[in-house]
């Protein structure tokens, strides 16, 4: 039996390898994907997958956070008397973080559990064995098809976050607080700056890079049988939630630097 | 040329502190069927995959036509691999691609091959193990015997000259198991390969080799031919046939 500090000390060891093993895997990936010529099949299945499959969960979940957003910051507003300012603060706030962050929750809850299960189904079949055996390489093939998918569906999606957000904002602004949409849309357009734009959707670009990584490198490490996948699955979207939470806040504060 | 084209010269292998392998001595000579016997967990499909790199040994040499390749590194195996075909246990096929993609794919890994010359070939495959015109199914819309069947099409598409095959019949009932045994063994006579098998299907073992290992605590502990197995079974190798047909034979 292990004592706590033996039990602490093979839980950094744990951290410290999957640090390692991501590193490894992020700088192979970039390597593969420049080194070697796509494989474009398996590309363009990654963007339906990740991409088009999540137009419809990130539209709804845009739409009702531009919704409530509003609904709950008119009303403190409305306790001042000032709620026509609402569209000032509602649209910084979607396009600088909720319409980024909730994309990246959101849809990386999806991808990163996809990802890893299919990853992993493939790694306890043998599959990945199959495809050295074959002298081919399974990050060449498997992890930088979905990186790339990732990182080029992400932001796309983060941009329709925010004009979805905005819309829900505007249609609520207009019916509860009475504030006419084309003065809603223009606190907005005074209030939002190319570069809120532009920052928004660059930490997206960094999120879905992380996202697909931790996935990818949870499902390749899996081990276990059935059981390993589903803890590779569970393992996948709780670090890439993690992930993309903590590197909100530093890419944050690097962009204000900017 | 030497006639050993796989040697496993004193390979330790060990899975979270667990020895597997503790000094295996094995040699695969040219254009000979190979069957390595053992029970389950004794590390037979560990010595497969050895073999081509799939895994690494901790200690000892593993040589591929006379070359050391124990510390090959990934990429300089990829050229390599091109000499073997492996069937894996649960056939290894790819869920998501088509019975011609996934036939194809050794031969889009290491050949210039058109278009037009690999549905050729894919198809001459499928036909010598007696599934034509199955290209555009899925894997899942096989049974398990077919899937089989399958996967040694797709080791065989590049026209290896050694062929791996882990557990071949495990998992397949009596009709398929013969039937899968009839083609490697037809295979072994059309087209001269070397072939490695590792297996626990003592009738398989028997109406396959040329020469059987018998893997116990992580080393052969006998090797020779099928007769001589018979006729002279060390103690292990009484343990291990107690109970089959083998054991009054």
């Amino acid at each position: 039996m292990t004592g706590p500090i033996e039990g602490l000390g093979a839980r950094a060891v744990g951290v410290a390898e999957t640090f390692g093993g991501l590193s490894l895997l992020s700088l192979r990936t970039l390597r593969a994907g420049l080194e070697h010529r796509l494989p474009w099949g398996e590309v363009l299945r990654s963007l339906e997958v990740i991409g088009v499959q999540s137009t419809s969960i990130v539209a709804l979940t845009a739409l009702f956070t531009g919704l409530v957003l509003t609904l709950q910051t008119g009303i403190g507003l409305q306790r001042f008397g000032s709620s026509e300012y609402t569209g000032y603060i509602v649209s910084l706030a979607i396009v600088r973080e909720l319409g980024p962050v909730l994309t990246a929750l959101i849809v990386g809850g999806r991808v990163a559990g996809g990802i890893a299960a299919e990853l992993g189904s493939m790694k306890v079949t043998e599959q990945v064995d199959a495809i050295r055996a074959m002298g081919g390489d399974p990050i060449r093939k498997l992890v930088v098809p979905r990186v790339i998918a990732c990182v080029i569906t992400l932001p796309m999606l983060a941009v329709l976050a925010d004009v979805l957000g905005l819309l829900g904002s505007t249609l609520i602004a207009s019916a509860q607080f009475s504030i006419p949409s084309h003065y809603f849309l223009e606190t907005v357009r005074q209030s939002v700056l190319v570069s809120d734009v532009v920052s928004g959707v660059a930490k997206v670009f960094f999120f879905g890079f992380a996202i697909a990584v931790i996935a990818c490198y949870q499902g390749l490490s899996t081990a276990g049988g059935t059981v390993g996948v589903g803890r590779a699955t569970t393992r996948a979207v709780v670090q890439s939630s993690v992930a993309v939470l903590i590197l909100n806040f530093f890419l944050t504060k690097l962009f204000l630097l900017l | 040329m030497s006639d050993v084209l796989i040697a496993l010269q004193g390979i330790c292998k060990s899975f979270d502190g667990k020895a597997v392998l503790r000094g295996l001595d094995l040699e695969v000579r040219r254009a000979e069927t190979f069957t390595i016997l053992g029970g389950s967990g004794s590390g037979k499909s560990v010595s497969l995959k050895l073999m081509i790199g799939l895994l690494r040994a901790d200690a000892g040499r593993v040589l591929v036509k006379g070359r050391d390749v124990t510390q090959l590194p990934e990429r300089d195996w990829v050229a390599l691999r091109g000499d073997f075909g492996m069937v894996f246990q649960g056939a290894a096929l790819f869920d998501s691609l088509s019975i011609l993609e996934n036939v194809a794919y050794p031969l889009r890994e290491h050949s210039d091959l058109g278009e037009a010359e690999i549905r050729a070939r894919v198809a001459e495959k499928l036909a010598l193990v007696g599934l034509e015109g199955i290209e555009a199914q899925l894997p899942a819309e096989l049974s398990g015997g077919m899937r089989k069947r399958v996967a040694v099409a797709r080791a065989v598409a590049f026209d290896p000259e050694i062929i791996l095959y882990d557990e071949p019949t495990a998992g397949l009932d009596p009709a398929n198991n013969r039937r899968i045994g009839e083609l490697i063994a037809s295979l072994q006579a059309r087209l001269g390969v070397t072939s490695v098998v590792v297996t626990h299907d003592l009738s398989l073992c028997f109406a396959l080799s040329d020469r059987i290992g018998l893997l116990d605590d992580g080393r052969l502990v006998q090797v020779g031919s099928p007769e001589e197995l018979r006729g002279q079974p060390g103690a292990e190798a009484r343990e291990f046939f107690a109970g089959s047909e083998i054991a009054g034979a």
